[in-house]
C-alpha cells in the first residue's frame, strides 16, 4: 500500500501497548520529518472512554490503548500509527506476540469505523521478524510505502536505534541511585508497569516504602534464555522474556523479592504463567508475588498487598 | 498500669484489643462497623473508657483493617499496619508453631503461609467477596436463622448436598433450588459451609502448601460448620483461637507494644487518647479538576483542622507541601 505523505503530515501515536517497548518507532517518524502527535499519559477519562468502546473481556491495556486512540482522533491527524507485530525474534528463535496485539489494527478499524476512505488512515506497518528484522522492515516501509529518500531513511533509522538503546537503559531502572534498603524486581509487560495510571503507581509506591525497583530490562537476553532451559516450550515472545527473567531473578541474591505484575484478561498469562510460576516457586524460596489488577481494582486492597509483601521480605531478612 | 490499644476496622466489624506489658489481654470489644468507621470508633472508645481501670494508661495505639489509614490518622495512631502482618503476628503469639493462617473476615479472605515463624507467602481474595462473612450473614438472614446457630446446624446435617459457590448469586439460586427440592435446611447449610471452603481454597491456595498447625481466624472462624469443613478437606486439625474474631486487633497491639518498648515512641507519635467523643471528624470528598485524571481527593478533618488527605496521583494535594493553599473553593 502507498501512503501520500509530505512533511506536514501528522501521524498520531497512541501512548499504549508496544509503544512502551519500541521507542524507535516514534523517533523514526520524527526523524523522517513527520509531525508526531502523541496522546497524553493515561488518565481516568481515557480509561473510561476505552472501557466504553471495547468489549468487556479484552484486557485492560487494550482498553487503555483504544482510549488513547479516541483522544488522538480529536486532534486532526492524517495518519494513525497502529503496527501489526506478528512475531519477534529472540536469540533462541521466533516467537508470536499476543493475539490482541496481532489483531490491533483490525480492532481499531472496527471500533472507529476507519477505512481506506476516511481520515485518519491507519498506518499499518506489519512486522514479522520471521521474514525480516524490525529495522529492515521499517526501512522498507519508509522507502516503498512512504516514498522517502534513501539517505533520509538511513539517517532516521540509525538515530532511532540509538534512542531505543537509551530508552531501554531507562526501562531497566538502573539509574536510580538513591539508597534503598530493599531491592524488588518488578516484572511484567512494560505497558502495565510503566503506565502510572494502570499500575496504580506501583513503582512509586514501592519507592515510598524504601524499596528499590528493577525490571526485567536489566537482564541480558542471553541470561533470560539460559534461565528458560528446562521449562516447557513457550511460544509467546514477551512471556518468554517475563518468565525467563523471573526465573533468572530467583538466582540473584541481591534481589530480595519479585513482583509479577499482570492484568486480568491477559490471554498468555491465563494459559501458562501460573503453571510456570508454580514450577519456579517449587525450585526457589525467593518471595514471589502475583499482582493482578483490573479496572475494578480498589487501591486499598492493592496497597495492602504491596505493604504485606514488603513487610514479609523485611521480616525474612 | 500500662495498656496498648489495637484497633481493627474492617468492612463489617470493628474490633478493639488492649494488652498490658506482659501481653495479657486486658479488654476486648467487638462492634459492628455499620458503614461508619468514625462513629463506631467513638462508640468503642466510650465503652472501653468506662470499663478500663482508672490507673490504666494507653501508651500507644495502632490500627489495621481496611479503614486503618482513616482511623489511624483520626486517633493519631503510632502505627498503621496491614492486616496480613497483624494476623500473622497474632497467630504466632498464641501458637508459635503456626504454619498456616486461614482468615475469613467480613469482606475478604486471606491465606498466610508461615515457616519457622516468618511469613513466606500469602494470598488475598481479589475484587470478588464471594464466600466471606457478609455472604453467610445474608444467607442466615434470608433463612431467618441467627448467624451464631449457623455452624451448629451444619454439623447436624445427616447427608451432603452440593452448593455451587463460585459466585454468591449462583450459590443463592442453588440454595433456593435445593430447598425447593425438599432438601432439609441443615443439609443446605452444610453444603454452603463446604462450598465456602472449596471456594476459599480454589481462590487462594493455588499450589501453596497448607501445613499444620493451621490457625483459623476472622469472624467466620466462630462458625463450627466452616471449621469442620476445613478439617475435612485439609485432612488436618484446625485451631480456632479463643479470640478468633479480634486477632487482627491483637496483632496490631502486639506490634505497637513492641514498637514502643524497643524503639521508643513510634515515629508518628501522638495517640490523642480516648476522649474523642466531643471531637468533630469530617471527611470531605471532592474531585480535583486540575487534569483529566479527575482524582477523587479524600480530606480528613479533626475539629476543622486538616489532618490527612489522600487519593491523589500527583503531588498537587500533598499535605505537607500545600497546607491549606488549595483548600478554598473546592466545594
Amino acid at each position: 500500500m502507498k501512503y501520500s505523505t509530505n512533511n506536514y503530515t501528522k501521524i498520531g501515536f497512541a501512548h499504549g501497548l508496544l509503544s512502551y517497548r519500541y521507542y524507535l518507532w516514534k523517533e523514526f517518524f520524527k526523524q523522517l520529518g513527520f509531525m508526531v502527535i502523541e496522546s497524553a499519559r493515561t488518565t481516568t477519562s481515557i480509561m473510561k472512554k476505552g472501557i466504553s468502546l471495547t468489549v468487556d473481556d479484552t484486557c485492560m491495556p487494550v482498553k487503555a490503548f483504544i482510549g488513547h486512540v479516541d483522544e488522538l482522533l480529536s486532534k486532526d491527524i492524517d495518519y494513525l500509527f497502529v503496527p501489526r507485530v506478528l512475531t519477534i525474534r529472540r536469540i533462541s528463535g521466533y516467537y508470536y506476540t499476543c493475539p490482541k496485539i496481532i489483531a490491533l489494527p483490525d480492532v481499531v478499524r472496527a471500533i472507529f469505523n476507519l477505512s481506506e476512505n476516511t481520515t485518519p488512515k491507519i498506518l499499518e506497518m506489519e512486522i514479522d521478524e520471521r521474514k525480516e528484522r524490525m529495522e529492515s522492515r521499517m526501512i522498507y516501509f519508509a522507502r516503498k510505502d512512504l516514498r522517502k529518500g534513501k539517505r533520509d531513511v538511513k539517517n532516521a533509522i540509525s538515530v532511532a536505534i540509538k534512542k531505543q538503546r537509551e530508552y531501554e537503559k531507562m526501562l531497566s531502572m538502573k539509574d536510580d541511585h538513591r539508597n534503598y534498603n530493599l531491592k524488588i524486581a518488578v516484572v511484567g509487560h512494560p505497558y502495565l508497569i510503566f503506565d502510572d495510571y494502570l499500575s496504580i503507581g506501583l513503582i512509586r509506591k514501592l519507592n515510598e516504602l524504601d524499596v528499590e525497583v528493577i525490571t526485567q530490562f536489566i537482564v541480558p537476553e542471553k541470561e533470560i534464555e539460559k534461565s528458560m532451559e528446562g521449562f516447557f516450550e513457550i511460544s509467546w515472545g514477551y512471556e518468554r522474556e517475563i518468565l525467563g527473567s523471573i526465573s533468572y531473578f530467583t538466582n540473584i541474591p541481591a534481589v530480595d523479592g519479585i513482583i509479577y505484575f499482570t492484568s486480568f484478561g491477559c490471554g498468555p498469562f491465563a494459559v501458562l504463567s501460573e503453571l510456570v510460576i508454580r514450577e519456579i516457586k517449587n525450585k526457589s524460596s525467593k518471595p514471589i508475588m502475583f499482582l493482578m489488577i483490573d479496572e475494578l481494582t480498589g487501591e486499598t486492597g492493592f496497597i495492602t498487598r504491596i505493604e504485606s509483601f514488603v513487610d514479609m521480605i523485611r521480616a525474612q531478612k | 498500669m500500662e495498656g496498648y490499644l489495637g484497633i481493627d476496622i474492617g468492612s463489617v466489624s470493628t474490633n478493639f484489643a488492649i494488652l498490658d506489658k506482659e501481653c495479657n489481654i486486658l479488654d476486648t470489644l467487638y462492634l459492628r462497623t455499620k458503614g461508619n468507621p468514625t462513629q463506631v470508633v467513638k462508640k468503642g472508645f466510650s465503652i472501653l473508657k468506662t470499663r478500663l481501670k482508672s490507673d490504666c494508661r494507653i501508651k500507644g495505639a495502632g490500627t489495621t483493617g481496611s479503614a486503618r489509614r482513616l482511623i489511624g490518622k483520626l486517633v493519631g495512631a503510632d502505627l498503621i499496619k496491614n492486616e496480613i502482618t497483624s494476623h500473622a503476628v497474632a497467630a504466632l503469639h498464641f501458637y508459635p508453631d503456626t504454619c498456616t493462617v486461614l482468615e475469613i473476615g467480613g469482606q475478604d479472605s486471606k491465606l498466610i503461609i508461615i515457616r519457622d515463624g516468618i511469613v513466606v507467602d500469602f494470598a488475598m481474595n481479589t475484587v470478588c467477596a464471594a464466600g466471606t462473612g457478609s455472604f453467610l450473614d445474608h444467607q442466615a438472614e434470608r433463612l431467618s436463622i441467627p448467624i451464631e446457630k449457623f455452624g451448629e446446624l451444619a454439623l447436624g446435617a445427616k447427608s451432603k448436598v452440593n452448593i455451587a459457590s463460585k459466585c454468591t448469586v449462583f450459590a443463592e439460586s442453588d440454595m433456593i433450588h435445593k430447598a425447593q427440592l425438599g432438601v432439609p435446611t441443615e443439609n443446605i447449610i452444610r453444603g454452603l459451609c463446604e462450598g465456602i471452603v472449596r471456594n476459599y481454597l480454589n481462590n487462594l491456595s493455588r499450589g501453596k502448601r497448607i501445613q499444620p498447625r493451621i490457625v483459623f481466624q476472622g469472624g467466620v472462624a466462630y462458625n463450627v460448620g466452616v471449621k469442620a469443613a476445613f478439617e475435612e478437606v485439609l485432612d488436618s486439625e484446625v485451631t480456632v483461637p479463643g479470640h478468633a474474631g479480634i486477632m487482627g486487633a491483637i496483632g496490631v497491639s502486639l506490634l505497637i507494644k513492641d514498637l514502643v518498648e524497643n524503639k521508643g515512641k513510634g515515629k508518628k507519635g501522638g495517640f490523642i487518647g480516648m476522649e474523642i467523643q466531643e471531637m468533630e471528624f469530617e471527611t470531605k470528598v471532592f474531585e480535583c479538576k486540575g487534569c483529566p485524571n479527575i482524582c477523587e481527593i479524600v480530606q480528613i478533618e479533626r475539629d476543622g483542622k486538616l489532618i490527612d488527605r489522600y487519593g491523589y496521583r500527583c503531588d498537587r494535594w500533598e499535605l505537607l507541601k500545600t497546607k491549606d493553599k488549595f483548600n478554598k473553593g473546592h466545594d
